[in-house]
C-alpha cells in the first residue's frame, strides 16, 4: 500500500517549515535511513530521513515551498508492484492538516507577528518606529546591544556559542563577539554560576544562561547566597551585577522536571530582580 | 617553648623575617583579643579563630603582588589582616558596628575590601572556590597578570563544586591558586573520618592540575611554594594547587566542645611546630633580633590590637534603617 510521507516536526515547538530541497526524485528507490529532503525550521536546517522503503511515487510539495504545516503530506512512497497511476486514482490523501495545504500557508508570515500592539502604559516616545520581531530575536538583540556598548558584558552557558543556543537565543553572537565573550561551558551549573558571580565580583557584567531554570536548581546557592546577598553583607561595598537568564515555566509535554515556574520563588529573595516576558 | 628544630640557613633577609614575625603575631594577638571580646558578649554569632594557621596567609601574601586577589571562607580574620586591611575595621565588624568593613551587616564571616582586593568572607562551605575561579576569570578576560588566591578547608575539599571549578579553571587556564588549608578537621570531623583519599592536592591530577603539599607551620616554605604557584599562574599555565598542612589550636568556633581530639594532640603541635615560635627562634639564633627587640614588637602589636578593640566598642551600632539599604544598587540619578 502506498505510504504518505508527512512534513515532520523537527523540534518540540515547530508548527511549520520550509521544504528547502528534495534529495530524491520521483522514481527513486529509497530505504529507511536515506536522506529524503532538507527542511528548514525557524531555528535550523535539518535533514529528513526515510522511515519506510519503497519507490518515490509522487512528490506533492515542491522544493522551496515555505510555510508547510507539520503533518502535511509531502510525498508518496510506493510499495513494490504499485504504480504512481494507482495512487493518482486513489482518493485524496487525508493529511492531518488538509485544510492547510502548502500552497495556501505560503502566504502566511512564518514567524513574525503581523500586527504590533503597543500597550497603552508603555513608556515609549511618540513617533517611535515599531518593528515586528520574535521574543527570541528580541532577547538576542538586547544582549548584542549591551555587548556592543560594554566590553565587560559576556555570555556564558551550555551550548550558547557553537551550537548557537539550545533554544537559539544566542544565534549569531559567537560570530559577532568571538569565543572570548561567548563561552560554552561544560554541564556544570553549580560551578559556572559560581564562576559567573566571581567574575561579577571582579568587575565584569556576566550573562549566565541556564538551558532552563529547572537546571538552575543546582546553582541556586550561588544565585541566592553568593549573588543576591553580597551587596548587603558588604555594607554596599560590592555586589554582583549579573544576569541569569533562561526559559522558565510551562513547556509542552516535557514532564515536571522541565516545566517548573520558579518566578515566584526568586521574587521572594531580597537582592534579586525577576523579569519575565 | 622554642621550636625544637635548629634554625636552618634560609634564603631570607632579616627584614623579611621580622616582617613575617610581626604579621603572624598581629593575627595571633588579634584573634586572642577577639576570643576575649566574644567571652565578654561583645561579639555575637559565630567567630572562627585562625590561631595556629598564621603562616599560611603570611607566607602566601609574601608571594603576592599588588593587584592579586584573595577570597576565603568564614575563617577569614587572618586573611584580612595579612593583606593589609585595617584591624579596627575588622574588629568593629566582629562587634557588629557601623565602623566595621560591612557597616556591621556582615559580621565575622563576611567582610570585603575592594581596595585590598579581598573578596570575602563566605559562609557556605566551598562556595568561594568557583567564586575564586570567577575572579581569576575576570583578570584573564581583562588581560592582566593578576592571580587569585582561593582558600578553602579540608572539609570544603569534599564538595562537588570544587571539582567543577577545577575542571573549568584548567580548561580555561585561569590564573588561580587553589589553597587547601588542611587543618585536619572540619568542625569535629577529622580527615580520617571524611575521606579515604586524604592527599587532597593529588585530586587535581584528575583535571590536569599540578600541585604540591606544603608544611604550613613553616612560613618560609609556604612563601617558597606560593612563589612557585604564582609563577605558574602568571606564565599562563592555568591553576595550581597548594595543600598546606596546618593546624588550628582553638575550637572550630567559639562554642566547640573539643571532644574530638585530645589536649595532648594540640599541645604537642604548639610545642613543636608553632609557626611564630619557629620564626622567633630564627631571629634570635641568627642574631637578627634580641629578646628586647622582640618584646618591643610584642608591645607595639598589643597596642594596635587594643586600639582596634577600643574602636570596636566605641563605634555605634548601625541604625535600624540599615536593614533596608544595600539590597539593590541605588538607581543612578
Ligand atoms: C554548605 C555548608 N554545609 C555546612 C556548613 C556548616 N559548616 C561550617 S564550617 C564547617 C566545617 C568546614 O571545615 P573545613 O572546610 O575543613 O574548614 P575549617 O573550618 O577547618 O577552616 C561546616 C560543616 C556550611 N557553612 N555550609
Ligand atoms: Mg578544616
Amino acid at each position: 500500500m502506498a505510504t504518505e510521507i508527512l512534513m515532520p516536526a523537527l523540534s518540540p515547538t515547530m508548527e511549520e517549515g520550509t521544504l528547502a530541497k528534495w534529495l530524491v526524485k520521483e522514481g527513486d528507490t529509497v530505504a529507511s535511513g536515506d536522506i529524503l529532503a532538507e527542511i528548514e525550521t525557524d531555528k535550523a536546517t535539518m535533514e529528513f530521513e526515510a522511515v519506510d522503503e519503497g519507490v518515490i511515487g509522487k512528490i506533492l510539495v515542491a522544493e522551496g515551498t515555505e510555510g508547510v504545516s507539520v503533518n502535511t503530506a509531502i510525498a508518496i512512497i510506493l510499495e513494490e508492484g504499485e504504480s504512481a497511476d494507482d495512487v493518482a486514482a486513489a482518493p485524496a490523501p487525508t493529511a492531518a492538516a488538509p485544510e492547510a495545504p502548502a500552497a495556501t500557508t505560503q502566504e502566511a508570515a512564518p514567524a513574525a507577528p503581523v500586527a504590533v500592539v503597543t500597550p497603552a502604559e508603555a513608556d515609549i516616545p511618540e513617533g517611535t518606529e515599531m518593528k515586528p520581531t520574535t521574543v527570541r530575536e528580541a532577547l538576542r538583540d538586547a544582549m548584542a546591544e549591551e555587548m556592543r556598548s560594554n566590553e565587560d558584558v559576556f555570555l556564558m552557558g551550555e551550548e550558547v556559542a557553537e551550537y548557537q543556543g539550545a533554544y537559539k537565543i544566542s544565534q549569531g553572537l559567537l560570530d559577532e563577539f568571538g569565543a572570548r565573550r561567548v563561552i560554552d561551558t561544560p554541564i556544570t551549573e553549580h560551578g559556572f554560576a559560581g564562576i559567573g558571580v566571581g567574575a561579577a565580583f571582579g568587575g565584569l557584567s556576566p550573562i549566565v544562561e541556564f538551558m532552563t531554570f529547572n537546571f538552575a536548581m543546582q546553582a541556586i546557592d550561588h544565585i541566592i547566597n553568593s549573588a543576591a546577598k553580597t551587596l548587603y553583607m558588604s555594607g554596599g561595598q560590592m555586589g554582583a551585577p549579573i544576569v541569569f537568564r533562561g526559559p522558565n515555566g510551562a513547556a509542552a509535554r516535557v514532564g515536571a522536571q522541565h516545566s517548573h515556574d520558579y518566578a515566584t520563588w526568586y521574587s521572594q529573595v531580597p537582592g534579586l530582580k525577576v523579569v519575565m516576558p | 617553648m622554642a621550636a625544637k628544630k635548629p634554625a636552618k640557613k634560609a634564603n631570607v633577609s632579616k627584614d623579611e623575617l621580622l616582617q613575617y614575625y610581626k604579621d603572624m603575631l598581629l593575627i595571633r594577638r588579634f584573634e586572642e583579643k577577639a576570643g576575649q571580646l566574644y567571652g565578654m558578649g561583645l561579639i555575637g554569632g559565630f567567630c572562627h579563630l585562625y590561631i595556629g594557621q598564621e603562616a599560611v596567609v603570611v607566607g602566601l601574601e609574601a608571594a603576592a603582588k599588588e593587584g592579586d586577589k584573595r577570597i576565603t571562607s568564614y575563617r577569614d580574620h587572618g586573611h584580612m589582616l595579612a593583606c593589609g586591611m585595617d584591624p579596627k575595621g575588622v574588629m568593629a565588624e566582629l562587634t557588629g558596628r557601623e565602623g566595621g568593613y560591612s557597616k556591621g551587616k556582615g559580621g565575622s564571616m563576611h567582610m570585603f575590601s575592594k581596595e585590598k582586593h579581598f573578596y570575602g568572607g563566605h559562609g557556605i562551605v566551598a562556595a568561594q572556590v568557583p567564586l575564586g575561579a570567577g575572579l581569576a576569570f575576570s583578570d584573564k578576560y581583562k588581560g592582566n597578570d593578576n592571580v587569585t588566591f582561593t582558600y578553602f578547608g579540608d572539609g570544603a575539599a569534599n564538595q562537588g563544586q570544587v571539582y567543577e571549578a577545577y575542571n573549568m579553571a584548567e580548561l580555561w587556564d585561569l590564573p588561580v591558586v587553589f589553597v587547601i588549608e588542611n587543618n585536619q578537621y572540619a568542625m569535629g570531623t577529622s580527615t580520617k573520618r571524611s575521606t579515604k583519599s586524604p592527599s587532597y592536592w593529588e585530586r587535581g591530577a584528575a583535571y590536569g592540575i599540578e600541585g604540591e603539599e606544603v608544611d604550613g607551620m613553616d612560613v618560609l616554605k609556604v612563601k617558597e611554594a606560593g612563589e612557585k604557584a604564582v609563577a605558574h599562574c602568571r606564565a599562563g599555565k592555568g591553576p595550581y594547587i597548594l595543600e598546606i598542612k596546618t593546624y588550628r589550636y582553638r575550637g572550630h568556633s567559639m562554642s566547640d566542645p573539643a571532644k574530638y581530639r585530645t589536649r595532648e594532640e594540640v599541645q604537642k603541635i604548639r610545642d613543636e611546630r608553632d609557626p611564630i615560635e619557629q620564626v622567633r627562634d630564627m631571629l634570635l639564633t641568627g642574631k637578627h633580633a634580641s629578646e628586647d627587640d622582640l618584646k618591643a614588637i610584642d608591645k607595639e602589636i598589643k597596642s594596635v590590637v587594643n586600639e582596634a578593640a577600643e574602636f570596636s566598642k566605641e563605634s555605634p551600632e548601625p541604625g535600624l534603617d540599615e536593614l533596608y539599604t544595600d539590597i539593590y544598587m541605588e538607581a543612578e540619578a
